[in-house]
């Protein structure tokens, strides 16, 4: 398997007024060509900014990569360290877009309003690829057929606020695809659409990760939808990784306390006992616990969980939990670094 | 888009009429008229009081024992064959005589007021807005609080005194030189006015400047922060593309919306500063009609600038319907 992306103890901390937020504190994870890795937590806990660390899209006088690093590898040449580069720079600006592409949470808002579909669409196309006006007209329009716009000859001439929700998310997907890109990065595709609408999204986004042999990450609250998609999940709270392991274990057996809440307040069709939500609520960015961060709301909390914080305990071939409860059951690490 | 411009046009036309009649009425509502004015003038220069007949006859020659209905429409029934009326306080000159040149250098004067405001204040704004929260920023909001807060007139004294005390230029207010100031239009009397032009536009345009700055900065920060910027950029498309053709373009829109707004209120806001500055603009003449309830000469500036209103909204409409695809005319 071809692996196209490592990231490991990777952490982003922002520097505002109040002091240092640690949005991003020690996230590892491989991604492989064609798989679907997951990333799941509530809101706040860093998994976007995961992602646009990853893009380098944040702002360098607001947030600082301050450990860690990002590799990716590239169909041809040598891998390129994505912490290194320049955030304004003509590398990082070849790879967004044309290799690395990513769709956003709100389509309401993720396409410019005074411009035309097919415009939004070239403009990715002409930038990435040495093809002629017409060529990327004709492109544009191929990858709205592909994600199921209907009559796309006309609609790649219509302005965002023709399309409804659906539409446009089907458009941002288009933009995204446009340049063939090795890895998609869905941040939260399908949170504002509706259920029947999302199903057809995430369909959507698989069929065309298959074909195109195309590693994805999946962003996400919903653990319907990592459920649905992902091969592999990792689970964040407060800007760390509590645990890591291919999906069927996630729901099969869940081993950090917090998966196993999270999965607790999961409504599923048929189950008739009560939802047991997680008790607390995640604390702010500036009251972060000593200890784990997960043990002021852990139901299984142990004296040692608020002194200190839990390295990752390695507990299969893929499988990791940040949690004291399986210190004795660890293998000797397999990533030794 | 025709439909909506001839529709527009209707309308305009109804607001037009609706302008004039109410502020010929206006004008006459306070006690006294123009010719009371007049002869309160005359009897304190001669100090000796008017024989009541005499004033009545005047009235009866100028018309103005008449209903101010009848009047008014005496007065719009002279607009086809451009008679505006005539100025009792200019010595009975017509009104349009007195007027035609001022409106033109006053619709000049403004509409290169605006390009040299908007002209420098897009700009820094945009300039500000992608430095937030840096020197940079803090020093141009601070200079735009203290443009905002200080009155026009105190602008246009101070930067006067700067232009000739700092800057020595020989400038002493007005457009032209004396020798040219009633002359027909000669290409000396060009260059002469070319000369004057440069400080009145300065302070005019850095008048305008600051209300503009702070709107663009606070638009272009609002639009920095949607998500189809992040979008713009996670494309791969340079910062600088991103500013200008994402950002900037939709944060310009609100402006042209103002610009309709803006025109005739940089023709009466400039009535004091004329005043100071001595230019040949509407502003002065305006004053004096109102001060002497000269009606038909007030009234006519009132129209101007009514139509001036008028013509800046359509241009704005017509501007911003190009500009932003979001806006139909059904």
């Amino acid at each position: 398997m071809d692996t196209v992306l490592e990231v490991s103890n990777l952490k982003t901390y922002f520097y505002i007024e109040q002091g240092v937020v640690r949005a991003v504190d020690g996230v590892s994870f491989t991604l492989q060509a064609g798989k679907t890795l997951g990333i799941v937590g509530e809101s706040g806990c860093g998994k976007s900014v995961t992602s646009r660390t990853i893009m380098r899209l944040l702002s360098p006088s607001l947030a600082r990569i301050v450990d860690g690093s990002i590799k990716y590898y590239p169909a041809d040449g040598p891998p390129v360290e994505l912490t290194q580069v320049d955030p304004y720079g003509d590398r990082i600006r070849d790879i967004r877009g044309n290799e690395i592409a990513m769709i956003f949470q709100e389509p309401m808002t993720s396409l410019n309003p005074v411009y035309t579909i097919g415009q939004q669409i070239m403009e990715a196309i002409l930038l990435h690829q040495d093809v002629s006006k017409d060529e990327a007209r004709a492109r544009a329009i191929d990858v709205l057929r592909l994600v199921g716009i209907p009559l796309p000859e006309q609609r790649v001439d219509q302005y965002p606020h023709e399309f409804s929700g659906g539409m446009r998310q089907r458009a941002m997907i288009a933009m995204a695809l446009s340049c063939n890109p090795r890895i998609l990065i869905a941040d939260e595709p399908t949170t504002a659409l509706d259920v029947t609408i999302e199903a057809q999204i995430l369909e959507l986004i698989q069929q065309i990760q298959q074909d195109n042999d195309m590693a994805l990450i999946m962003i996400t609250h919903d653990l319907n939808v990592i459920g649905e998609v992902a091969d592999h999940v990792i689970v964040m709270y407060l800007g760390q990784v509590v645990e890591s392991a291919p999906v069927d274990d996630i729901f099969d057996q869940p081993k950090h306390p917090y998966t196993q809440g999270l999965l607790n307040s999961l409504p599923m069709i048929g189950r008739g006992d009560r939802l047991e939500p997680i008790t607390g609520s995640v604390p702010g960015p500036h009251e972060r616990p000593r200890g784990c961060p997960f043990a002021p709301r852990c139901p299984q909390v142990m004296d040692r969980c608020r002194a200190e914080n839990p390295p990752s305990f390695v507990l299969g071939p893929a499988s990791d939990v940040a949690c004291w409860l399986y210190e004795e059951a660890a293998e000797p690490s397999h990533d030794s670094s | 888009m025709t439909a909506f411009i001839i529709r527009r046009l209707v309308s305009a036309a109804i607001t037009f009429f609706l302008i004039t009649l109410i502020s010929f009425v206006v004008i006459q509502l306070p006690p006294g008229d123009v010719v009371s004015n007049w002869v309160r003038q005359q009897e304190a220069s001669t100090g000796q009081p008017m024989p009541p007949e005499t004033i009545e006859n005047l009235r009866r020659t100028y018309g103005f024992d008449e209903p101010v209905i009848v009047q008014y429409f005496k007065w719009i029934d002279g607009f086809p064959s451009g008679d505006f009326g005539f100025s009792i306080e200019y010595s009975n000159a017509p009104v349009a005589d007195i007027l035609v040149q001022r409106t033109g250098l006053t619709v000049f004067l403004g509409v290169a007021t605006l390009f040299i405001s908007w002209g420098l204040a897009i700009p820094f704004g945009i300039f500000a807005a992608t430095r937030k929260n840096s020197r940079w920023d803090y020093f141009l909001s601070t200079l735009s609080f203290i443009g905002i807060s200080t009155p026009d007139f105190l602008i246009a004294v101070i930067y006067l005194f700067i232009a000739v005390f700092v800057l020595k230029t020989d400038y002493s207010g007005g457009l032209f030189s004396q020798q040219f100031k009633d002359a027909p239009w000669t290409w000396e009397r060009v260059v002469d006015f070319a000369k004057h032009l440069p400080v009145p536009l300065a302070i005019l345009g850095l008048g305008g400047m600051a209300g503009t700055f702070r709107i663009m900065r606070a638009n272009l920060l609002d639009i920095l922060d949607q998500q189809f910027i992040e979008a713009a950029r996670a494309k791969g498309l340079k910062e600088r593309i991103v500013i200008y053709k994402h950002a900037t373009r939709i944060a310009v829109n609100p402006l042209i919306s103002r610009v309709g707004m803006q025109l005739p209120l940089l023709i009466s806001g400039t009535i004091i500063i004329s005043i100071v500055l001595d230019l040949p603009t509407l502003g002065p003449p305006f004053i004096r009609a109102l001060n002497r309830q000269d009606m038909f000469l007030a009234g006519t500036v009132l129209m101007i600038l009514a139509i001036i209103l008028l013509i800046g909204n359509l241009i704005a409409d017509i501007v911003l319907a190009w500009s932003d695809p979001r806006i139909q005319y059904e």
